[in-house]
């Protein structure tokens, strides 16, 4: 299943990196897979981009402490399954 | 794989102008500061002198509590996703009556008016009703369990205390109430480790790792921390005896936990690049520490200089916080602001400032050089003759035409790109 998602670390990137490489990601992820962000917090700005530009999201808490957003297309259940099943293996994001 | 950006979200943010009248506002109030310095030295041997008052409080109020209001009104939405209701009406009606509320009051101190004292009541009074209308609907809508939320609320409510203990102590000014000189050290103590502490606590929990690449704060660290502080500052306030030494214990923990915890987290950043926004808060961090160490050897006897521990608050810990914070904010909100309108034309987003030009590190560097020399001055001034303290005058003189310059270069920078762009 880890080979439908595309890894996306921007954990050690200074603001506004993190914010543009997502959105570029998103913009070119293929059909079928998912986008799995890893960041040191919960991306505010990015979730209504994400939303604008078609994606659904789930934000889970790593083993490390950061922030794991895994990012699906609304019409791919291809990737939908693929991001909920390695989301399912984290404990929610608590702030 | 496309090189363009989809455009960014601001529907959240205010628009520019909002944060940026009350940025570009404060350096002014700081250069006024250095200035009564310079009209008037030898005021500056007591702190009841009326020019020390005029000065604080053009301190406090026109550059500390002019960039937290103009920085609450961006951060509320951006951080905590709620917007607020009529963001550039609320913005220039709060600038306005905070702008000539801090000037009036200064007058008053320096005029002894009792006229003055009363226009800068009612300004000022007015300023927290506005601010308090505009965000806590805002705070209390928002669906965010961030401890920013939680903070914000905490900070605003010892805020109001602030205010109303200030307006009694105008009030006592004018003649209308009997004096309580005394309730000038709850004034001070409830704005400065009440209002302040808890503001920059909340922003920090997130401006801290997002801009200086930390790990985050401990999670029980950010929800505990402002009720033990505010626990700590009423029972410091209305205790006496062992439970006032409980309060002033609480409150001393949660300050060491703020500072400790956020220079233990920056010695654990993920890029070790030089970076005056974390020598900024390094500096910040260690006048807090100091200004709790000097309250207890004051309480045990020790008699230190009445001067140091408002100075070590108010400018080496809130000051220095805050102009951290401005060197990372403002650059990152004119990127944003000029990134979304070249995205919403559909125009090209290259040849755009990326945020080290739009200040660039030089003049950060620069500032944090003159601020640290402001600092070191402000704690000399005890034993400085009237000469020495105009010159400390002249120092902040200059931090503030310097700062006022290099906040005005990023939005001259700001207009230049978009005025090009149409």
């Amino acid at each position: 299943m880890a080979e439908a998602l595309v890894d996306l670390d921007v954990s050690d990137l200074e603001p506004p990196e993190p914010l543009l490489r997502a959105t570029v990601a998103l913009q070119n992820l293929p059909r079928g897979k998912a986008l799995h962000m890893i960041h040191r917090l919960r991306p505010q700005l990015l979730y209504p981009e994400a939303e604008r530009l078609g994606f659904e999201s789930d934000t889970r808490q790593g083993p490390d402490g950061r922030c794991e957003i895994f990012f699906w297309r609304r019409d791919d259940p291809a990737a939908a399954r693929a991001a909920r099943t390695a989301a399912a293996a984290l404990p929610p994001w608590r702030e | 794989m496309t090189t363009g950006f989809a455009m960014l979200s601001t529907r959240q943010s205010p628009p520019l102008a909002v944060p940026m009248r009350f940025l570009l506002t404060a350096p002014l109030f700081l250069a006024m500061v250095g200035l009564v310095m310079l009209l008037a030295p030898a005021q500056f041997a007591t702190r009841w002198n009326p020019a020390v008052l005029a000065a604080a409080h053009l301190w406090v109020l026109g550059f500390m509590l002019m960039v937290m209001v103009g920085a609450i009104q961006q951060l509320v939405p951006v951080l905590i996703g709620v917007p607020l209701t009529r963001p550039m009406a609320v913005s220039r009606v709060l600038h306005g009556l905070l702008v000539f509320g801090a000037g009036a009051l200064a007058v008053a101190f320096l005029r002894e008016s009792a006229g003055y004292f009363w226009l800068a009541v009612v300004l000022l009074d007015g300023a927290l009703l506005v601010l308090l209308t505009a965000v806590l609907p805002a705070l209390r809508r928002s669906p965010s369990s961030h401890a920013t939320v939680q903070g914000m609320f905490l900070a605003l409510a010892a805020l109001a205390l602030t205010v109303v203990l200030g307006s009694f102590l105008a009030m006592g000014h004018i003649g209308r109430v009997p004096l309580h000189r005394e309730w000038t050290d709850l004034h001070l103590t409830w704005g400065l480790a009440g209002w302040t502490v808890l503001l920059v606590a909340a922003v920090a929990w997130q401006v801290v790792p997002m801009f200086q690449l930390t790990p985050r704060y401990p999670l029980w660290l950010t929800r505990w921390l402002g009720p033990v502080l505010l626990l700590g500052l009423v029972t410091a306030s209305v205790g006496e005896g062992v439970l006032g030494s409980i309060g002033a214990a609480l409150l001393s923990l949660a300050l060491l936990s703020l500072a400790g915890w956020t220079l233990l987290l920056q010695t654990r950043r993920k890029r070790r690049l030089a970076d005056a926004t974390l020598d900024f808060w390094r500096l910040a961090m260690l006048s807090l520490i100091a200004a709790v160490i000097g309250w207890w050897a004051r309480k045990s006897g020790l008699n230190l200089p009445d001067l140091w521990l408002g100075a070590l608050m108010a400018v080496g810990f809130a000051g220095s916080a805050i102009l951290g914070m401005l060197y990372k904010i403002v650059p990152f909100l004119v990127w944003l602001h000029l990134t979304n309108r070249a995205m919403d034309q559909g125009l090209s987003v290259s040849g755009l400032p990326n945020m080290k030009q739009v200040i660039p590190a030089v003049r950060s560097r620069w500032l944090l050089r003159v601020h640290l020399v402001w600092v070191l001055g402000l704690l000399a001034i005890p034993w400085l003759p009237p000469s020495g303290v105009r010159l400390v005058g002249l120092v902040g003189l200059v931090e503030g035409l310097l700062l006022e310059w290099h906040l005005g270069a990023a939005l001259v920078l700001y207009r230049r790109h978009q005025q090009a762009r149409g």
